[in-house]
């Protein structure tokens, strides 16, 4: 828990508890569509009009809603919001994706407008996704610097069907229902967030039964689950994926192409020997399917257009061969010798983040399958503070990395554009027709061609291959049977968690006390 | 005593400051993590990294940091977002409730063992409690503890296994109370049994060592009772030694604390301490270091003049 | 303490030297019985320690070959494995011999180094006398109050490359000589108040022969026990780091703890095993070290750590 200041959240844990207590302008739909405003629900803005030229959108705020402290919400909140998110004298983080808005005026009391500087696809988005709007009669007095420390946001004032009860660093935070809510109170009375200090601890408390809820199972505690009487599993799908990036310039020296990398031949013929539904299975069960390419299923219209690469471990052989990759002569050993090419042996570390199982657990997969082709690889998990000055820098072979995907796609360009060489993109990998076809798909209008779009773009990064696309994994939440969950959205679990509600029928002793307002 | 205090502050000085330079010089920074965040882009990074003064010259960061330190003021924490001495002072408490209890338990309890085991030699069951205090005392605390949580409380639900606190209590103060020994009673326990082990092996060598010394042949000619050699002329020498292991179990308080806190996510100094490493939080691990070493060596000196007050043959 | 903290005072011997000052040396009687059967326990004790170090070679399975079929992933101990296969399929038992093998090692390495730099250094000072020794004891002083523990927590945690054996040896053999230094020094000097000492210097013997042939054999219990005890420490403070995910030897007991310490509560076999292994070992240094203890005990008891 670092802050609930919403403009410098950065942990998923943060996200949680804020969208809780805060609410956005209007809310993404379920299919997480970002072309128009197709599908999005009211929230603090009733409704909302467009301009004729489309450069600027009036919301039309909900005259019922009230901060947790009574005052009204006014559109002097929304243009002090974007000043919050975007002033770079704050200590904002997650003000990059509000680029495309100009600014934000005010009409009426109830009536922001905000002013865009070009016409896009992702106009609506842009405007209610990324802010959580904020109240400015209680954080504009304070100067841009200090706003967002602690001790002025320790008690943190939202419009959000949660109100905020206390927090304790370490320990929990508590928020109870706001019983006069404009859009309803919550169903729950109150949730208490526990902290725990690492994963296992906190599926622990699930399984202990102080806890009802955690929204990351690690595949081996399924048995548990299975064995208790009062819990139930709940599967829901996220919005990422994971892969092994190859470096395409040399390990530390980003002058000169990767020897081994630098080749295509060499990468496709790597992802052909590698059986991708199989290891994803081997390593999580049922709950990972094989990635496709950089996205993850349920954001891409139309996987079956494309032509992956196959898993075929002869044509993988071949590819080597003829890209020069030759096992010494004469040994004829079951075909696991080590290949080598002008003296250089094909021999590279695969470097990871040592705090996630699964993928280390794939890794060593992704090892015993490349030493079949003749390519010897290491696997090494590092600390993650070690990513920038390791991988960050260009310093590794490869990198099994994840990433979970903004709606839209727009971080494209950051993670396997040109522009993101010194940012995401670890691997160096620069197609100037992958961008082009990116940047088009990006500013299309229509869904079909923003699909076509966007095949094409994948249909380029496929046959490049700078990178495995290894697995989409399925989240394993685990809950106490007696909790009814609404639907659970693939980028924000808890997003619908004013609707969860308990079975009256299933109460335990913790719920009586629930009821009371601290 | 003076000299003595200084020292001590010195010493304390000393091991933050090797500590600043240490984490200061390993590769990353506070932003590191960060950097794999893809919603934040490389331009908002670059504006905090230019803004914490990362890049002044290593001399001019540490002088600012040890000169507001010296006053007191031991900057923020980035991970928490507050003030490090808060955060120590929101996170002390925990770790000092837990390890006061350990150590009053098992300083009661190891040398009561001890006492018995070092004067009553060479029966079965001496020797069978000498060998399960060598087992006990093999056996790390963390491995323990999760053995304990196994048993206790994931098999059978006896014991809660995280925290130190939750809502399944009545909202009476007696419920409170009781919850909250109910989540102290696995750690706590993983922290006694061990160190029970630990000093009654310190103490038995002594009141060995003691039981054979003239003064106590003259007290038994004289007539006094076994019971009361053992238990009151004995023990009183035989305890010197364990007042200064006492003054020397400051420091395994700061570690046993990260390593139990761990496990039972208790929301001490030693839940802390990794994250803020892990994070390149310098401020915070410099802080812990500062406070830590502060407890050692109060720990020692408080030890060492209690040791002088009763060894009449240390006084001057 | 001889349990995973120790974070300034290297090694519990420092208490112990004090333990002694009550016993003193007058009209101390001890019962002397029982001399002649030490053989037999640090004799088994050495087998046992020598077994650990070349077991990894009889191991029933062999580490390299895995399977990428998930059929035999994450079982629980059984006939054909009897401590359970882990999430790449591999037999723990296996992966328990390797590791004890790995952390006996260490220990041993981390130790030596210790005892060398220590001893070394601590009877210079102790042979140096004056000011010198003085300076050198402040020295260890200090550098005892350094939380050791944070340290290497630091340093091993945060390596953008892998830790070895050998560098991980390096690391806590040279930030543990302090309490040897110490406990060097004291006996040394003690040893040179010693008549017959005072007798070898004044006939002209040479220091270093002095220190060699004269001195030594009257060290080497203290240093044994030392040795034996350090083994243990060092043995739970290497699974003590790398259970925290810090100190990159992947594959001692102390990082198989820590990587099954994150699924005990369904897989408790992978945790559980290991740390019995790291029991296993200390116990067996702490008795060896107690052994040695008793057999010298009558004339030296002032020198001994009583862990």
């Amino acid at each position: 828990m670092r802050t609930l200041y919403p403009p410098a959240i950065d942990r998923a844990f943060d996200f949680a508890v804020a969208n809780s207590l805060y609410d956005r302008l209007a809310e993404i739909g379920d299919d997480l569509n970002t072309l128009s405003d197709a599908g999005y629900t009211p929230r603090l803005a009733d409704t909302w009009v467009w301009a004729a030229d489309s450069l600027s959108i009036a919301f039309n705020l909900n005259p019922r809603a009230r901060w947790h402290d009574t005052q009204p919400v006014r559109a002097e909140d929304v243009r002090f919001t974007f000043r919050a998110y975007t002033d770079t004298a704050g200590i904002s983080v997650n003000g990059s994706y509000l680029s495309n808005i100009d600014s934000v005026s005010v009409r009426d009391s109830l009536t922001p407008v905000v002013w865009f500087k070009r016409r896009a696809p992702q106009q609506f988005f842009d405007a209610t996704y990324h802010m959580y709007i904020l109240p400015s009669h209680r954080l504009a007095g304070i100067p841009m610097a200090k706003l967002g420390r602690d001790s002025l946001t320790a008690k943190p004032v939202g419009s959000g069907r949660f109100r905020f009860v206390s927090r304790e660093d370490s320990k929990h935070i508590d928020m109870v229902s706001d019983t006069g809510n404009y859009r309803g109170r919550a169903k729950l009375d109150r949730v208490v967030w526990a902290v725990s200090a690492n994963l296992q601890g906190a599926t622990l408390s699930v399984f202990g039964g102080d806890a009802d809820f955690f929204e990351k199972l690690q595949p081996e505690d399924l048995g548990q689950v299975a064995k208790s009487p009062d819990l139930k599993l709940l599967p829901y799908l996220q919005a990422g994926y994971a892969f092994l990036t190859f470096n395409l310039k040399a390990n530390g020296d980003s002058t000169k192409p990767h020897p081994i990398f630098g080749d295509v031949r060499v990468r496709r013929a790597l992802s052909m020997a590698v059986n991708r539904p199989a290891s994803a299975m081997s390593v999580l069960d049922t709950f990972a399917v094989a990635s496709f390419g950089p996205a993850p299923r349920m954001m891409f219209q139309n996987p079956a257009a494309l032509k992956e690469l196959p898993f075929d471990v002869a044509h993988a052989k071949a590819l080597l061969d003829s890209a020069g990759w030759i096992v010494p002569g004469g040994k004829a050993d079951r075909g696991k010798a080590e290949r080598s090419k002008d003296g250089v042996p094909l021999a590279f570390e695969i470097v990871l983040p040592n705090t996630s199982k699964p993928r280390l657990h794939y890794a060593t997969l992704l090892a015993d399958q490349f030493r079949e082709v003749g390519a010897t690889a290491t696997v090494r998990g590092i600390e993650t503070s070690l990513m920038g000055p390791a991988v960050g820098m260009g310093r590794f072979d490869t990198y099994l990395g994840a990433l979970t995907v903004t709606p839209g796609l727009k971080g494209m360009t950051q993670s396997w554009g040109g522009r993101g060489v010194h940012g995401l993109n670890y691997g160096w990998y620069a197609n100037s027709r992958f961008d082009a076809t990116v940047d088009s798909a990006l500013a299309a209008f229509t869904p079909s061609k923003s699909s076509d779009l966007w095949v094409r773009a994948f249909q380029v990064i496929l046959d490049d291959a700078p990178a495995i696309w290894l697995y989409e994994e399925r989240n394993l939440g685990v809950l106490h049977k007696r909790i009814q969950v609404a639907p659970m959205r693939a980028d924000a679990w808890y997003a619908n968690l004013a609707d969860w509600s308990v079975n009256p029928a299933q109460r335990i002793a913790r719920d009586k006390n629930s009821g009371a307002v601290r | 005593m003076l000299a003595r205090l200084l020292q001590g502050v010195a010493v304390v000085l000393f091991a933050a400051s090797i500590t600043f330079f240490l984490i200061k010089a390993l590769p990353g920074d506070q932003f590191s993590e960060r950097s794999t965040n893809p919603n934040i882009s490389a331009e908002t990074l670059a504006r905090f990294r230019a803004r914490s003064g990362n890049d002044e010259p290593l001399l001019a960061q540490y002088w600012i940091w040890i000169s507001s330190a010296a006053q007191g003021d031991l900057n923020r924490s980035d991970i928490f977002n507050k003030p490090v001495a808060r955060v120590i002072g929101q996170h002390l408490p925990a770790t000092l409730q837990l390890m006061s209890l350990a150590f009053v338990a098992s300083m009661v309890g190891g040398i009561a063992l001890g006492t018995w085991q070092g004067t009553a030699t060479g029966s079965r069951a001496e020797r069978l409690s000498g060998a399960v205090s060598l087992a006990l005392v093999s056996i790390p605390e963390f491995w323990l503890a999760m053995i304990l949580l196994l048993v206790f409380a994931i098999n059978v639900h006896w014991f809660p296994t995280q925290g130190m606190s939750n809502l399944n209590h009545d909202g009476t103060v007696v419920g409170i109370i009781l919850n909250r020994l109910h989540h102290l009673f696995l750690p706590w326990l993983s922290l006694t049994l061990l160190d029970i082990a630990v000093i009654s092996r310190y103490h038995r060598a002594a009141m060995r060592d003691v039981m054979g010394q003239q003064f106590l042949r003259t007290a038994r000619a004289k007539g006094v009772p076994e019971h009361h050699i053992k238990w009151k002329h004995a023990l009183r020498v035989a305890v010197l030694p364990i007042i200064t292991i006492a003054g020397l179990y400051f420091p395994a308080l700061f570690v046993g604390a990260v390593l139990i806190e761990q496990l039972f996510s208790w929301p001490g100094i030693g839940s802390v301490l990794p994250q803020a490493i892990a994070s390149r939080d310098y401020f915070l691990v410099a802080g812990i270091v500062v406070v830590g070493s502060a407890m050692t060596a109060t720990g020692s000196f408080l030890a060492d003049v209690t040791r002088e007050r009763l060894d009449p043959r240390l006084r001057r | 303490m001889s349990r995973a903290s120790g974070w300034t005072r290297g090694s519990a011997a420092d208490a112990s030297s004090l333990a002694v000052t009550v016993a003193g040396t007058d009209g101390n009687v001890r019962v002397t019985s029982e001399r002649t059967n030490w053989h037999r326990p640090v004799a088994l004790l050495l087998l046992f320690m020598g077994l650990v170090l070349i077991a990894p070679s009889f191991a029933p399975y062999d580490l390299a070959q895995q399977t990428t079929v998930s059929a035999t992933k994450n079982q629980a101990p059984s006939l054909l494995h009897p401590m359970g296969t882990d999430a790449t399929d591999r037999d723990v038992f296996t992966l328990v011999l390797r590791g004890a093998q790995i952390s006996l090692s260490i220990g041993l390495g981390s130790v030596s180094i210790a005892l060398l730099i220590g001893a070394a250094y601590g009877a210079l000072a102790a042979m140096l006398g004056g000011w010198r020794e003085t300076l050198l004891m402040r020295i260890t002083d200090v550098s005892l109050a350094v939380p050791r523990f944070l340290i290497l927590l630091a340093v091993t945690s945060i390596s953008v490359k892998a830790f070895t054996s050998l560098q991980l040896m390096l690391l806590i053999g040279c930030t543990g000589w302090f309490g040897m230094a110490r406990l060097m020094r004291g006996e040394v000097s003690a040893l040179l108040q010693r008549d017959w000492v005072l007798a070898a210097q004044a006939t002209g013997v040479h220091r270093l022969r002095l220190a060699v042939h004269h001195l030594f054999p009257h060290l080497v219990p203290m240093l044994l026990v030392f040795t034996t005890i350090g083994i243990g420490h060092t043995i739970v403070l290497e699974a003590a780091l790398a259970f925290l995910g810090a100190g990159g030897s992947g594959a001692s007991l102390g990082f198989l703890l820590h990587s099954g310490s994150s699924i005990f509560a369904s897989t408790w076999w992978l945790a559980v095993f290991p740390g019995l292994a790291i029991v296993l070992l200390v116990f067996a240094c702490n008795a060896l070290g107690d052994a040695l203890r008793d057999v010298f005990s009558p004339e030296q008891v002032h020198s001994w750590p009583t862990t």
